[in-house]
């Protein structure tokens, strides 16, 4: 048997079993919106703890990682840093949000403002905030899972049909086990990722340095440059403190309102799971380590890989490891794929019909055609995805850097819901509006940048003055309404 | 108690957090020295996530247990 008919048959398998976990999975869900959007709310900590961490492990992490570490050496550490802070803000704002989504049936992110301000626009402008975040990133996802199965059959497969095959698996067991299929086959990929990043990071260095140290210290002598903070730009040359700091803030103010981690809090069984799986969260980082070690043990021994984010596939290939090695490295990045994609394809087809399609065209809808409208607009907004990442027409680069800037204009927002009385209607949708729209023209403008600041941060600044001047402009609401969700 | 133990913890990880960035983190930029053969400025970002991981462990076991079952 030929090496790439090993590791396809590795990948396949892989794929067959996350099929078989995702749709054994939701045997025991109930059939409303509530059993497929938020698990009927019982979800364990193990669970919690790998859907919340699986997703972290997306192709970004899993392919970028080494790459970020291979091209822009001690600039990775932010991804660290970022991983440890961003989930930290839940802590505070997740049991109060756990409460109120019980209390009030909440399974969206969207639901408790639109409840907080009596506004059905806060609840279209989030849906539509979201879902121009989620299609670039679901995009991504795509593109890296067709990518590996180019790179299995050593090109016989295009990158169109891997993403096809891929997300073909996902969206069957999304359409069929709603939250609990995502929930065990990100538990299954999470601990076959774990296992492969801490196996391929502590054996490249060994492998081509003799060990960890050696490698840095190899490093340090060689390019000092790449391991002195804060690293390299996407250039190469020294990164600026604007970028890296900014990078960080932006990454932690939108972590955790992301509305596909966000509403994975109405998913916990109870507060204590929800303040446990917080409090380990930022293990993950240490998880990260590992993969930033490839990237790392590629500097010196493949230099000039382009682009850089093949640095693991190349290094992977050129050693000629065992086809089932070669094989397992390939389910893991499909893995990483699909525990980001399955998560945010299911949180938008939710996003879509509760806080879009129910809240602007029809009010009036039974829990059981809500569910079924919920996993067609899964299909569809799969499938426009896909079609996004096939065709290379659409350039994602503009999109994605607005994404993390777009979801984090909703940090304010929540801030203002459930710590500030004052806030209003017209103040939270006005900041929210000026928030992204400053990012755009930050984006757009390059005369506009400074010190390569993240264009989100001017966003956020502008969102939140406007936020307090238009509230202050506008008349309160109900007091005894609002310390519904200040006190809770 | 749990209002005014939230806002102490705040202030710790508004304090972890700008650790992590300027003007703190180019206090410690430079690779040297090594630490368990890690770059120095890698093993001051590991430090902090130890940090922020121990002080929301404790801070939740002694502080904020007896809450929400």
């Amino acid at each position: 048997m030929t090496a790439w008919v090993t590791v396809l048959l590795v990948t396949v398998v892989y794929l067959g079993l996350t099929l078989a976990v995702g749709l054994f999975s939701g045997r025991t869900m109930s059939s409303g919106t509530e059993g497929y959007v938020a698990g009927d709310r019982r979800m364990g900590f193990f669970v919690l703890y790998f859907v919340l961490g699986a997703s972290i492990f997306s192709a970004f992490a899993f392919l970028g990682g080494p790459g970020w570490a291979y091209s822009r050496g001690a600039a990775a550490f932010y991804i660290i840093s970022y991983t440890s802070l961003g989930l930290v803000p839940m802590y505070f704002f997740g049991p109060r949000v756990a409460r109120l989504g019980r209390q009030f049936g909440y399974v969206t992110q969207a639901q408790l403002f639109r409840h907080r301000y009596h506004s059905r626009h806060i609840s279209a402008l989030l849906a539509v905030i979201s879902l121009t975040a989620f299609v670039p990133y679901l995009t991504l996802q795509m593109q890296g899972a067709g990518y590996v199965f180019s790179i299995v059959t050593e090109g016989r497969m295009p990158m169109w049909a891997g993403a096809g095959i891929t997300y073909g698996v996902v969206l069957l067991y999304v359409f069929r086990s709603g939250v609990m299929g995502v929930a065990w086959t990100n538990t299954f990929q999470g601990i076959l990722m774990l296992g492969l990043a801490g196996g391929l990071g502590l054996y490249l260095p060994h492998a081509l340095h003799g060990g960890i140290g050696p490698m840095f210290i190899r490093i340090a002598d060689t390019a000092p440059n790449m391991l002195t903070a804060p690293g390299l730009n996407a250039a190469g040359d020294p990164w600026t403190w604007g970028g890296y700091s900014s990078a960080i803030a932006i990454s932690v103010f939108g972590f955790s309102v992301w509305p596909h981690y966000f509403m994975k809090i109405y998913t916990a069984e109870s507060i204590a799971t929800l303040r446990k799986t917080i409090i380990f969260y930022p293990t993950f980082a240490f998880f990260v380590l590992p993969i930033l070690f490839i990237g790392f043990s590629g500097v010196l021994a493949f230099p000039d890989v382009t682009p850089a984010d093949t640095i693991l596939p190349t290094i992977v290939t050129s050693l000629g490891l065992p086809a089932i090695v070669v094989g397992l490295f390939c389910a893991g990045a499909l893995a990483a794929s699909m525990s980001s994609g399955d998560a945010i394809v299911h949180a938008a087809g939710s996003v879509l019909i509760k806080d879009g399609y129910r809240v602007l065209v029809r009010s009036s809808v039974t829990d059981a055609d809500e569910t079924r409208m919920i996993r067609w607009a899964v299909v569809g907004i799969g499938g426009i995805a896909y079609y996004v990442a096939i065709s290379s027409e659409i350039s994602l680069v503009l999109l994605l850097l607005l994404s993390y800037g777009f979801i984090a204009q909703i940090f304010p927002a929540l801030i203002a819901a459930l710590c500030w009385r004052r806030s209003t209607p017209a103040g939270v949708i006005a900041g929210l509006a000026v928030g992204c729209l400053a990012t755009i023209i930050w984006n757009l403008a390059p005369a506009l940048q400074w010190q390569q600041i993240h264009p989100g941060i001017w966003g956020l600044a502008a969102n939140t003055a406007v936020l307090i001047a238009v509230s202050f402009a506008t008349r309160p609401m109900n007091p005894a309404h609002v310390d519904e969700f200040v006190t809770a | 108690m749990h209002s005014t133990g939230l806002r102490a913890l705040a202030i710790v990880f508004a304090a972890i957090f700008v650790a992590t960035m300027w003007p703190v983190y180019p206090l410690v930029r430079q690779v040297h020295p090594f630490v368990f053969g890690l770059p120095f400025p890698l093993v001051y970002v590991l430090g902090l996530t130890l940090l922020s991981f121990i002080v929301l462990l404790l801070f939740d076991r002694y502080v904020h247990q007896d809450d929400d079952p």
